[in-house]
């Protein structure tokens, strides 16, 4: 029973010790630490629809699809997990993951990244390439002077498949015109 | 192959009747026809000391035309696994039960049931146990021929199959949703008055299909995201699990500091993990004074995992070959900080409680699970150390940095709730040590392996000490950038299997807490392993696949 | 008239039961973690009751899987009118990491009608408090869709 009283008064004792600890927060700011993985933000100047996040997005909410000459890159944050992985892997760092963890929102609508980019389509048989920010960021990391020959230039606006199909084209032509 | 003296010593005295298929380091790889399950397994718990830990049922018809069962046993004196395969012909799929012999494989043979179809003949209780009570029959989640994302009809008017109370006994229904259950679980207590006479549970609310994502709709380094959050306390120790077997099917090394990173935040997660049980523990037994205190103790290691890895729950650490991001600048002052913060006022908090009659009284000689009861069930963590035994995977199975460290395995006799909270609060400190250990033996270094393809038809093994006893993952490597199977088991799912005989005989005030003194986490139980069973074809990419369907989008 | 009356009753204090729809538990302990005492929600009057018959509001985590549904379902309508529904975590507000897997039905939305989604893996638990002061009408929603197309 004695050791009873002693051990209530010792958790007593323990509580005063330990007082008020409540925060100031709604009333003062809390906010998080540095590194916190928020709600990622994407800087609609710097990305270039590549899908490296699509592809490491582990709930799967990024989304990319083409029509009508654009790439309309979307995120659904509703169910991002915060992980940054999509962070970790753009190229362009376009992707960062915000302080902001006051995320409470009425409507999924709220929660939406929608960007369009415009897209490069081949001008023979008009699917997509790419879009025109992936090409202008190509284009700037080829040597200067390119290297290529005239031909090869022109076809720079062609898709993969076009291109084949012209360079199979030259090279039988080449072969008919040697024999 | 290299010779291991237990694979030799079961070739000597099993004879033909298993062959030894591959030993790597730590792992034992053997085939048991299914005529002769039986008795490898009695050999194995009798002559060899197996602790079962799970078996794995696998789709295989597109690799060998069968089912596979795989039993997983622990060899823990010699720090060795045992993996037992059996082939299972799909036009009879049954399989001799090995409940009988081991009533820890009571969950695993009728999971292998619910997910592969493979019948376990002579199970004292073959009823559904891990799919929805309205889930069709006859539909295997985890063949390969199911798509992991559909969602067939529901059988109308279905219920849970649960048992009759015996003679003279009344119902006590608790759950789905109960004020001291964090997750639903639905147990019924057979009551006499106000003793308890037995039990009956249908759990796995929590079944979301995890393993069968991890295998059909998440690429290697997506999945570690997804184990993360299996368990949101216990989150770490799966993604660690998961790429550590990874990494042993593939071989590939993890370099120093990434596993010195990783012992790190295992024992950050076991410190707060133990806070938040005692916490939880004296609420449910009405003590909210500590609840209180020890939640509040609790808040600043969660302010520092915030700050070192930028969520306060889900680190988001792990890749496949080590970690993603290093110590931010001026964490280990500040987790030396913390630490010695927590050491001094739990240590403060545990001497206050140490006298209290009223918590003694609640505590001691209830939930009494005895050393052979334990041994039975397979129990692990807390609840197998409370019960005498000494059983800890970072001492028995050495991974990440624990074989370089220096730690004490607590274990106390008595086997009652007193005993497993003391386990508790004595790891408690012991993990502060080791965080101060690990600080100051952490070697500089790259943190990430480079790892290129990860080969195909490669099995990895690994046991990681969670707060709550032994995680176990079991990885089969597939084409392209997916597992073929994983399979993983969560420390909960042994440990609830003790329940009833820790109940048995006790009073209804003390199921509650006799149901937390295990610190169930019913997430990790409840995994649920996807499988895609739809299209009937298992959906397993080739690079080339790959790469020509991403051209085939974006050219 | 009655939306006011309304109003004034639900900011006094507010009552709340949390259900569990088979989330992994990191959004239910920072739900537990707002009653602890650095964040201390009881100051505001906001408390979490053990019967739904006795609740405001219902804080449901987790995806909803398919074994939890019906239940869910019986609980929600055993709250009494009128109710506020909100959905805490990733895997309330859209399903997370498991939205198409065949256990789960896909986030909260799609079996019950929710009043404020709280996403977060988890959310802090001050964004839970702050959740909660939103549907109270007391402070703005911060986060806002983001669109752009380009020229």
């Amino acid at each position: 029973m004695f050791e009873n009283v002693i051990s209530e008064l010792k958790e007593v004792v323990f509580c005063l010790r330990a007082g008020q600890v409540t925060l100031g927060y709604p009333f003062q700011p809390h906010p998080p630490e540095p590194g916190f993985r928020g709600v990622p933000r994407l800087d609609m100047q710097k990305c270039i629809g590549c899908g490296a996040c699509a592809n490491a997005c582990a709930p799967r909410l990024i989304t990319l699809s083409d029509r009508d000459g654009y790439r309309t890159v979307e995120f659904d944050l509703a169910r991002c997990t915060n992980c940054a992985r999509c962070r970790d892997v753009c190229p362009e760092e376009a992707l960062t993951m915000s302080q902001q963890f006051e995320t409470a929102a009425p409507s999924l609508r709220n929660l939406r990244i929608t960007l369009q980019l415009r897209l490069v389509s081949c001008r023979e048989c008009g699917a997509v390439i790419e879009t025109q920010r992936m090409a202008r960021k190509v284009l700037g990391k080829l040597p200067e002077p390119l290297g290529l020959s005239p031909q090869e230039v022109s076809w720079l606006d062609l898709c993969l498949d076009c291109k084949r199909t012209r360079a199979m084209a030259e090279a039988v032509l080449a072969k008919e015109v040697r024999s | 192959m290299s010779s291991h003296p237990i694979a030799e010593r079961i070739t000597r005295e099993l004879g033909g009747k298993v062959a030894i298929e591959q030993v790597t380091e730590g792992i034992i790889f053997a085939a048991v026809p299914r005529d002769n399950l039986v008795e490898a397994t009695q050999y194995v718990r009798d002559q060899l000391g197996g602790r079962f830990i799970i078996s794995a049922g696998t789709d295989k018809r597109g690799l060998s035309g069968c089912y596979e069962v795989s039993d997983i046993f622990g060899l823990d004196r010699d720090k060795t696994f045992l993996l037992l395969r059996t082939e299972v012909e799909p036009t009879d799929p049954r399989i001799d039960s090995i409940t009988p012999l081991i009533p820890g494989a009571n969950w695993s043979e009728r999971e292998v049931r619910d997910m592969i179809g493979v019948e376990p003949v002579g199970h004292p209780d073959p009823r559904r146990l891990v799919l929805p009570d309205d889930w069709p029959q006859d539909l295997y989640p985890l063949r390969k021929d199911f798509q992991y994302n559909r969602r067939p009809e529901p059988l109308p008017e279905a219920k849970p199959d649960l048992r009759r109370p015996p003679k003279d006994s009344s119902v006590l229904p608790i759950g789905p949703f109960f004020p001291t259950l964090e997750e639903p679980v639905f147990i019924n207590l057979f009551v006499n008055g106000e003793q308890i006479v037995g039990m009956d549970y249908r759990g796995f609310f929590n079944h979301r299909g995890v393993e069968k994502m991890g295998e059909a709709a998440l690429t290697y380094n997506q999945v570690p995201f997804l184990a993360e959050r299996i368990c949101g306390i216990c989150g770490f120790v799966h993604s660690t699990g998961y790429c550590q077997a990874v990494e042993v099917a593939a071989q590939i090394q993890v370099p120093a500091r990434a596993r010195y990173l990783r012992s790190l935040l295992l024992e950050v997660e076991r410190i707060h993990s133990h806070l938040l049980w005692v916490g939880l523990a004296c609420h449910f037994i009405g003590f909210d004074t500590l609840f209180m205190q020890a939640w509040r103790i609790r808040e600043p290691l969660m302010w520092l995992t915030e700050f070192i890895t930028g969520n306060r729950k889900t680190y988001g650490m792990n890749l496949i070959g080590g970690v993603s991001r290093d110590l931010p600048e001026g964490a280990e002052a500040r987790l030396v900080t913390v630490i010695d913060k927590i050491e001094k006022e739990a240590t403060a908090a545990v001497d206050a409680i140490l006298g209290d009659g009223s918590l003694r009284a609640r505590l001691q000689r209830s939930g009494v699970l005895s050393p052979e009861q334990a041994k039975a069930f397979c129990v692990v963590g807390p609840t197998a150390r409370g019960s005498g035994l000494a059983l800890d995977a970072r001492a028995d199975h050495p991974y990440a940095a624990y074989g370089e460290l220096d730690f004490q395995v607590c274990v106390e006799e008595g086997g009652d709730n007193w005993a497993r909270t003391m386990v508790r609060l004595r790891e408690l400190m012991e993990s502060i040590k080791i965080v101060r250990q690990v600080l100051a033996r952490m070697p500089k270094g790259p943190i990430l392996a480079e790892v290129k393809d990860i080969p195909p038809n490669r099995e990895g093994l690994s046991s990681v000490e969670a707060p709550r006893g032994e995680v176990h993952h079991y990885v089969l490597t597939g084409t392209g950038q997916q597992a073929y199977r994983w399979r993983l088991r969560a420390p909960s799912y042994a440990n609830l299997q003790s329940i009833p005989a820790m109940l048995q005989g006790m009073t209804i005030a003390d199921a509650p807490i006799s149901i937390g003194s295990i610190d169930p986490c019913f997430s990790c139980t409840e995994r649920v392993a996807v499988i895609d069973k739809q299209s009937g074809l298992t959906r397993v990419y080739g690079q080339e696949e790959l790469l020509e369907q991403y051209r085939g989008r974006f050219a | 008239m009655t939306n006011r009356l309304l109003n004034w009753c639900f900011k006094k204090s507010i009552w709340v039961y949390h259900a569990n729809a088979g989330s992994c538990n990191g959004c239910d302990i920072e739900i537990l973690d707002v009653l602890t005492p650095y964040y201390d929600c009881e100051r505001f009057g906001i408390k979490l009751v053990h019967t739904p018959r006795h609740a405001d509001a219902l804080l449901v985590t987790g995806p909803v899987t398919r074994q939890v549904r019906e239940r869910l379902l019986r609980l929600y309508d055993a709250v009494p009118d009128p109710k506020l529904v909100f959905a805490v975590g990733s895997c309330a507000s859209g399903g997370g990491i498991w939205f198409d897997s065949y256990a789960t039905c896909g986030g909260l939305d799609k079996v019950l009608p929710v009043n404020i989604y709280i996403p977060g893996c988890p959310p802090r638990p001050e964004a839970i408090l702050y959740g909660v002061a939103e549907a109270l009408g007391l402070v703005p929603a911060q986060v806002e869709a983001q669109t752009y197309v380009e020229a």
